[in-house]
């Protein structure tokens, strides 16, 4: 029976591990990125070649941390916040082509229940936010639910302009289909879905310019102002391990997932990943942040209509180019 | 990969067994090498020693190198730096931050005024040193020190965590055995200081000018102290050729004038002025007597010490109406 679980597991635990090594890594990467972008030199004497030792220094520096309370908090959704929005971003991997050559759970609506899944994380940051008894965390997961459940429209939309030309929703058909041209330089649609994409994604990852719900200067530190040690780790680790994701998503759907220009390997999915992230670190270390009403009117004014109605080109494209 | 190893060997030891090599360290060491490593302090400043602590974050000395970020949260930071003059408005704030944040934490005490209070220590509104408020680790002095000497704090305080110093920390009395007795201490004197007495206040234009002809031309200060009994004056006039100083006081008791030595030193004007200003002494024969500091219209005399702050309060504030009608002149 142990043993049975343990043969089941193994496959997850590997790939676990080594999906949160990466994004330890992640971290120690942003800091390099935006220390350079401000001419400093970033993590540097803790490990001595550039500080690769940093994540491991800082995990460990939160796991023993004091795990504070406040006294008033509701002390069951207070620790399931912090568990929920990290399982979520863990599981939306299973479906992700990205350790393994097959992704573990091979479904042929892939693209749907990944965006499903991940959009559940949002019920983990409300409840951390509603249960700390904190007015900065309440106003920070109001915030956060506005502009995740509004961006998640025109994110959808631009994620289904590319299934609906190729047909297909499972990954597995999205990057055989891509094996000679990638979906980014298909002409007009590709380049606008992918602006579409990338601005919702920054919004869905909670990035600079649309960082709202952790604005320091009005909301001490957002949904995370009361969490400390190791559920505050897990909130930092989470965000970009959903960011990571998000970052694969998008190396998928418009970069020809595995294809490279002279290999195919589940390598080329993490290379492009990480440049994908790497501009994304650019962007927050070069812009504002912009204000709640102006987000949540650049996107239901400009933004979800301008996707319908790339969808519906899309969608007459298709209709001309099957059926005539 | 050298240094690796190097900063292993810090934390642990190498123990070689016929066919393994072991790599033997205790938790407390481990986590004490951790807690140095990311030390996140929580970002705010109360004066101008905030101005370098933020040089010290930026571009030039990077304090990102020792794997310090700045936290908003007071949940999540490690460590506190108190940059400038705690008022006690501000005491309440730093002591409510102090127990939000969530141990092990530490303090780091940067600049005379958050370490004593410096000048600014007998104020009514200000906290004598901020270790009234809440334990102190490291004291970085300096007004305000520079990013070099925040970051020798910062190592001190890393050198205090990797020898398994225990937070929160207390100052706790060393019982008078190692506190330095203030009289024993040897006072520097001043070398070339030839005299020193009180002199009657009815013989100061005498003496003054004796002494002037014997080329004392440069009057070095004045300056008035009250005692309770009442107020003396202090003369310091020199011998630039010489190098000679020659200091003379003299006790005023109930009265509140003296001659002015302005007629043969030019630069007791402003001075006198200053000390009729802040003391109320008059001094005869004075060209120009007036407020040199404070408003012409002012009541009292501040630095007495029977000045009130509640009793004096400044005559003269312009009112709402004013604000509005010099805004239409300009």
């Amino acid at each position: 029976m142990f043993i049975e679980f343990l043969s089941f597991s193994k496959p997850i635990f590997q790939s676990i591990t080594t999906l949160i090594l990466i994004v330890a890594y992640l971290v120690w990467l942003e800091r390099k990125i935006a220390a350079r972008m401000q001419s400093r030199i970033g993590p540097y004497l803790v490990g001595k070649p550039h500080g690769w030792l940093q994540p491991l220094a800082d995990a460990l520096k939160l796991m023993s941390k004091d795990d504070s309370k406040p006294s008033s908090s509701d002390s069951l959704l207070f620790n399931f916040g912090p568990i929920w929005v990290m399982v979520v971003s863990l599981s939306a991997f299973a479906l992700l082509p990205f350790y393994f050559d097959n992704p573990m759970i091979n479904a042929s609506l892939s693209l749907m229940l990944f965006i499903a899944i991940s959009s559940l994380i949002i019920v983990g940051i409300f409840v951390s936010g509603w249960s700390s008894s904190n007015k900065y965390s309440l106003i920070s997961v109001m915030r956060s639910v506005a502009q995740i459940i509004s961006y998640e429209i025109p994110l959808v939309i631009s994620l289904l302009i590319p299934c609906i030309l190729i047909g297909s929703l499972s990954f597995g058909d999205i990057i055989e289909s891509q094996k000679n041209i990638w979906f980014i330089f298909s002409p007009g649609l590709g380049q606008i879905s992918f602006v579409i994409f990338f601005i919702s994604a920054l919004a869905e990852g909670n990035r600079i310019p649309f960082d709202l719900s952790e604005a320091e200067s009005e909301l001490v530190s957002g949904y995370t102002t009361e969490y400390s040690g190791i559920k505050f780790a897990l909130f930092y680790l989470a965000e970009y391990v959903h960011l990571f994701g998000i970052s694969v998503l998008g190396s998928i759907i418009f970069f020809g997932g595995p294809h490279g220009p002279f290999i195919t390997s589940n390598l080329i999915i993490v290379i492009k990943s990480l440049v994908f992230f790497t501009f994304i670190v650019f962007v927050r270390w070069s812009f504002f942040r912009i204000r709640i009403d102006q987000l949540l009117r650049f996107n239901w004014s400009k933004l979800i209509p301008i996707s319908f109605v790339v969808l519906l080109i899309a969608c007459l494209t298709k209709y001309f180019s099957e059926f005539n | 990969m050298g240094n690796v190893e190097k900063s292993l060997k810090d934390i642990g030891s190498f123990t070689k067994l016929p066919g393994a090599n072991l790599f033997t360290t205790s938790t407390t060491k481990l986590f004490n090498w951790a807690q140095k490593s990311s030390l996140w302090p929580l970002s705010f400043g109360l004066a101008c020693c905030a101005i370098e602590m933020m040089a010290t974050f930026a571009s030039r000395y990077d304090l990102d190198r020792l794997g310090m970020i700045t936290r908003a949260s007071p949940r999540q930071s490690d460590l506190m730096i108190i940059a400038g003059t705690v008022t006690i408005k501000m005491a309440e704030r730093i002591k409510t931050l102090y127990d939000q944040m969530a141990s092990p934490k530490w303090v780091i005490a940067a600049g005379s005024c958050a370490i004593s209070g410096d000048h600014y220590r007998h104020i009514y509104s200000v906290v004598p040193g901020v270790d009234w408020v809440i334990p102190v680790d490291v004291y970085v002095p300096g007004c305000p020190p520079r990013p070099e000497d925040f970051i020798e704090g910062i190592m001190e305080l890393q050198n205090l965590i990797s020898n398994g110093k225990i937070s929160p920390t207390y100052n706790v009395s060393t019982g008078g055995k190692n506190q330095i007795d203030i009289k024993k201490t040897k006072t520097k004197k001043q070398k070339n200081l030839i005299e020193n007495k009180f002199i009657n206040k009815n013989e100061l234009l005498n003496y003054a000018s004796q002494y002037k002809n014997k080329d004392f031309l440069y009057l070095k200060f004045i300056t008035a102290t009250d005692f309770e009994e009442g107020l003396t004056l202090t003369y310091v006039i020199s011998n630039t050729k010489l190098g000679e100083d020659m200091e003379f006081h003299v006790n005023l008791g109930n009265s509140l004038e003296i001659d002015s030595l302005s007629e043969l030193f030019v630069g007791a004007d402003w001075q006198e002025r200053e000390i009729y200003d802040l003391f109320g002494i008059s001094f005869s024969g004075h060209p120009n007597l007036k407020r040199i500091m404070m408003p012409e219209d002012w009541i009292g005399h501040p630095l007495k010490k029977e000045y009130d702050m509640d009793t004096h309060n400044s005559p003269y504030r312009p009112t709402r109406e004013e604000y509005e009608s010099w805004k239409t002149k300009l």
